[in-house]
């Protein structure tokens, strides 16, 4: 069992709920959990999955379909963790590192102490056990399958990878490579366009490589370890073959799984990697983007949970969107860190669609509250299920990518 | 419980609450099989404790009551449950008997807040978090905050497993905070105490009135004689002026004099010391070179106005020099951090305490007169050193393979709070039995010296049972067998309900 590992993880959960249901003024926190806020029993909470994962190694319960049913329910989108770590946030916020360097005998006597429990880890350890036993939901089933034959999972013939690139004219060979990713390229085709436009009109000498794969993040959050390996070396080989010096994505889970859980599998990456928020707020900064129109909206922004929580990407995107001509943006509450979740992640959109919508929904009167009429966000995961949930909800509200925002603005 | 009457209790509970909030499957009832864990890490895998048989959602007073009867009727034993982090398994199933739990935190609103009223009435599922966030739109504050760490405790666990709050020293125990209680009783009967148990009071808030207070004997009795539905707490204007001071003294003696002093004159808000003695060795050579070997004292003080604010300071800062306190200067530091030692709640949650502290067996939890904690602890420190083998490895902190702190909380009312902190090697069966009989001697200890209270009893109580008086054990299980004949109210609770079993 993968989840061996976790033993000792599975013994110090303290069972303080914070993962379940936090609310804290003093650290914006306003619930944590969107699963556990849909389904209220413990086992959809970290905590419970903790406990779930504490008896299985104990012994008193098994796999079973039912309790891969109850996993697979998670959106990984790891507020349990955030709420997880009050000390380690305490001391991040007044500068870890430095303290480190200054204070090395007391940092280090802290130690694990900073770290929280490792929930995501432990979550995906059961899925992965669960796949190996055959147990993982037929959709996410079929999600890996079509990755094993078309490397994305959405059945979608590999050929037609750079299809929405036709007639832009972009180079495959350049020391930047635009990796698109699997949703921009079949799905949210308008975010991969926006984004070449762009980056063609600020002078950006970019390519993008039709030998693209899956960046096996999808895969990893639902337990295809092995699968996922085989599109992340795949993409490895191909990205130091082709000599990238750096590499750009679009997608917010994409952009983590590369920085994250690339080296982990293929060890020190050759290439810089940024995501396009990161991009654009340095191509901003040093004047190749040029606006042209107003867009005279109030705009508020959704942090996707893995560019936000899991890699503290949370300026940047703000600072793109700021930079925008007649753009106010204000805030919703709770935001950043403490901020929830779409709704679409860990496979849940897939598995459990229903509950995805219902996710997405509890966020429209935090919107609304805003007086905002544009969602905007930075992962076409989340753009994805928001326009499913307000098409559903039929709030006129426009649900977009900030490259979207930026290309519109700039008349490309 | 067989399959089929797991099946008939499931259908008859849907038909009360909806199908939506019953669970009877394997994979959720094995999460309801633990509580707290870094207090009580021996209960997951004790003999003692099990799954229960069924989970149920209730969402009103009448739903629990309806459910209260078919429990009867099935005989089917009822748990209580708040934010499951008890430490003393008061919520836990005992293995042998199971039970239907009744997970309350879906009654979790405020029901009545008026202007010019002391008290907020809620149910008990709220959690601290939520209540201090809907207050504090009001401008008030519920004085106690909760348990060190626990945002996500629920009131209702609070008043049912007797909880030391933060801000206890000013405010006094959760408990005492309660006025009025609604309360399902064994037989499905809801009633409302103090002020509200005439049937003209709507919305006055009032305990000791009408008759005897009968509030208190559902405090701190882990639900063994009723369900409570709704209860009011006292609320106090947010005070707009505090401060974190600090002290250091020369010996335990002044310290724990000082701290007496101030509770007792009512100048402190919450208050923590550390007695150096009281350290292990690598904490010492941490705090050692910076202090010296002194004791440390850390406060909170508040007031509602400027003068009476600095007048407090002022007056604390004579009684510290009075004991040869010097000031440790952490003031400013506090302030530029945002935080005092009230808002621990938040910073000591989630993984912090589990990795600082480590398993602990926090069902020692236990108070004891403040002058006298001194003596306590250098007894239970006697206990530990004895058998050091038995707390090796577990906790990365300071890479200390064996160590033991007692921050001393003062907890109000004279009285200090004394924790062993203790790393166990789970992963060792045999080192996990001797910590489990090292405990035990501990908790021994305690009661013997008769300095000591536990306050949390919950199912851990055994110890507790053999010290109490013959008549005060009869007068309890006569108020049981009244109220509960049948024995279905959280059964194990207290050492009551199990007459049947012994």
């Amino acid at each position: 069992m993968r989840l061996e590992k976790y033993k000792q993880e599975t013994w110090l959960c303290n069972h303080c709920a914070m993962c379940a249901e936090t609310v804290n003024d003093e650290s914006g926190w306003y619930k944590t959990c969107p699963v556990y806020r849909q389904l209220g029993f413990e086992d959809s909470s970290a905590r419970g999955h903790n406990t779930i994962a504490f008896y299985l190694l104990e012994g008193s319960l098994k796999y079973s379909k039912e309790l891969a049913d109850c996993i697979y329910k998670c959106t990984i989108c790891a507020a349990c963790e955030e709420a997880c770590k009050p000390l380690g946030n305490m001391v991040a916020s007044i500068g870890g590192s430095a303290l480190k360097t200054m204070l090395p005998s007391i940092m280090s006597a802290l130690g694990e102490a900073l770290e929280p429990i490792h929930s995501i880890d432990i979550m995906e350890a059961m899925r992965a056990d669960c796949v190996a036993l055959g147990l993982q939901p037929e959709p996410v089933k079929k999600m890996a399958a079509s990755t094993e034959r078309n490397y994305n999972p959405y059945e979608e013939p590999h050929a037609n990878r750079l299809k929405w690139a036709e007639g832009l004219d972009i180079p495959q060979t350049a020391d930047t490579v635009l990796f698109v990713g699997c949703t921009p390229s079949y799905k949210r085709q308008e975010i991969a366009v926006s984004t070449a436009k762009i980056l063609k009109s600020a002078g950006t000498k970019f390519a993008v490589l039709p030998d693209e794969w899956c960046c096996g993040s999808s895969l990893l959050r639902t337990g295809n370890v092995d699968m996922a390996e085989k599109m992340i070396r795949h993409n490895v080989d191909l990205l130091k073959e082709k000599r990238v010096k750096s590499l750009v994505t679009t997608c917010a889970e994409g952009y983590m799984a590369i920085s994250r859980d690339w080296p982990k599998i293929a060890g020190e990456l050759p290439f810089k990697v940024l995501h396009i928020s990161e991009f654009l707020a340095q191509l901003i900064s040093a004047g190749k983007i040029k606006f042209k129109h107003r867009i005279n909206s109030k705009v508020t922004y959704h942090d996707p949970c893995h560019l936000g929580r899991v890699m503290s990407v949370y300026e940047e995107p703000r600072a793109v969107l700021k930079a925008i001509p007649g753009i106010e943006l204000v805030e919703m509450y709770p935001t950043k860190h403490a901020a929830w979740c779409c709704g679409a992640g860990g496979g849940v959109k897939d598995s459990n669609p229903d509950l995805a919508l219902d996710i997405g929904t509890e966020k429209i009167p935090l919107i609304k509250e805003t007086g905002a009429s544009v969602l905007a966000s930075s992962c076409p995961f989340c753009k994805a299920n928001f326009m499913d949930v307000i098409d559903k909800a039929k709030e006129p509200i426009q649900v977009k990518d900030i490259t979207e925002l930026v290309a519109e603005s700039m008349g490309v | 419980m067989e399959e089929a009457e797991r099946g008939k209790l499931a259908k008859d509970l849907e038909g009360i609450v909806g199908a939506k909030y019953v669970r009877a499957s394997d994979v959720t009832r094995w999460t309801y099989a633990i509580e707290d864990f870094a207090g009580s890490f021996f209960y997951p895998l004790s003999a003692r404790y099990g799954p229960p048989d069924i989970v149920v959602k209730p969402h009103s007073a009448e739903e629990v009551s309806q459910i209260v009867k078919l429990a009867n009727a099935h005989k089917v034993p009822i748990i209580a449950r708040g934010g499951g982090s008890d430490m003393t398994a008061a919520a836990t199933p005992l293995k042998e008997i199971g039970g239907m739990i009744l997970d309350m935190t879906d009654m979790n609103h405020i029901i009545d807040f008026q202007e010019g009223l002391n008290a907020v009435r809620v149910q008990p599922g709220i959690r601290w978090g939520e209540l201090h966030h809907e207050l504090s739109k009001k401008g008030v504050t519920s004085g106690v905050r909760g348990p060190h760490g626990f945002l996500g405790a629920t009131l209702g666990g609070g008043i049912g497993g007797n909880c030391l709050s933060i801000n206890s020293p000013k405010y006094g125990w959760l408990n005492e905070n309660i006025l009025n209680l609604q309360v399902v009783l064994p037989n499905g009967d809801i009633i409302e105490t103090g002020s509200l148990a005439n049937t003209n009071v709507k919305d006055w808030y009032y305990r000791y009135c009408n008759g005897p207070d009968l509030v208190g004997i559902f405090l701190g009795a882990g639900g063994a004689f009723g369900v409570i539905t709704e209860f009011t707490l006292r609320t106090y204007p947010i005070p707009e002026f505090s401060d974190t001071p600090a002290y250091t003294f020369p010996n335990i003696d002044s310290q724990l004099k000082f701290m007496f002093k101030l509770e007792w004159y009512g100048y402190v808000t919450e208050l923590w010391g550390i007695a150096f003695f009281a350290l292990h060795e690598s904490f010492k050579k941490i705090i050692g070179p910076l202090l010296g070997e002194r004791d440390i004292v850390i406060l909170a003080t508040e007031a509602y106005d400027k003068d009476v604010f600095e007048a407090q300071k002022k007056a604390i800062d004579k009684i510290a020099k009075e004991f040869g306190g010097k000031v440790l200067p952490v003031e400013g530091l506090m302030r530029a951090l945002g935080t005092s030692i009230i808002d621990t709640t938040g910073w000591m949650g989630g993984g912090t305490t589990g990795k600082v502290m480590g398993p602990n067996e926090s069902s020692t939890c236990s108070i004891a007169s403040t002058l006298k904690w001194e003596r306590v602890v250098r007894g239970v420190l006697e206990v530990l050193k004895k058998n050091e083998d038995a707390l090796s490895g577990g906790i990365p902190m300071i890479g200390a393979e064996h160590f033991f702190i007692f921050p001393l909380f003062l907890t109000g009312g004279g009285a200090a709070q004394s924790v062993p902190f203790t790393p166990v090697d789970f992963s060792d069966p045999e080192k996990l039995k001797k910590a489990q009989e090292l405990y035990e001697e501990i908790m021994e200890y305690y009661l013997d010296s008769g300095a000591v209270a536990l306050y949390r009893v919950g199912k851990e109580s055994q110890s507790l049972m053999k010290r109490f008086k013959p008549e005060y054990i009869s007068f309890m299980k006569a108020i049981k067998k009244a109220l509960d004949p049948n024995n279905i109210m959280n059964p194990g609770v207290l050492g009551l309900g199990l007459e049947e079993k012994e």
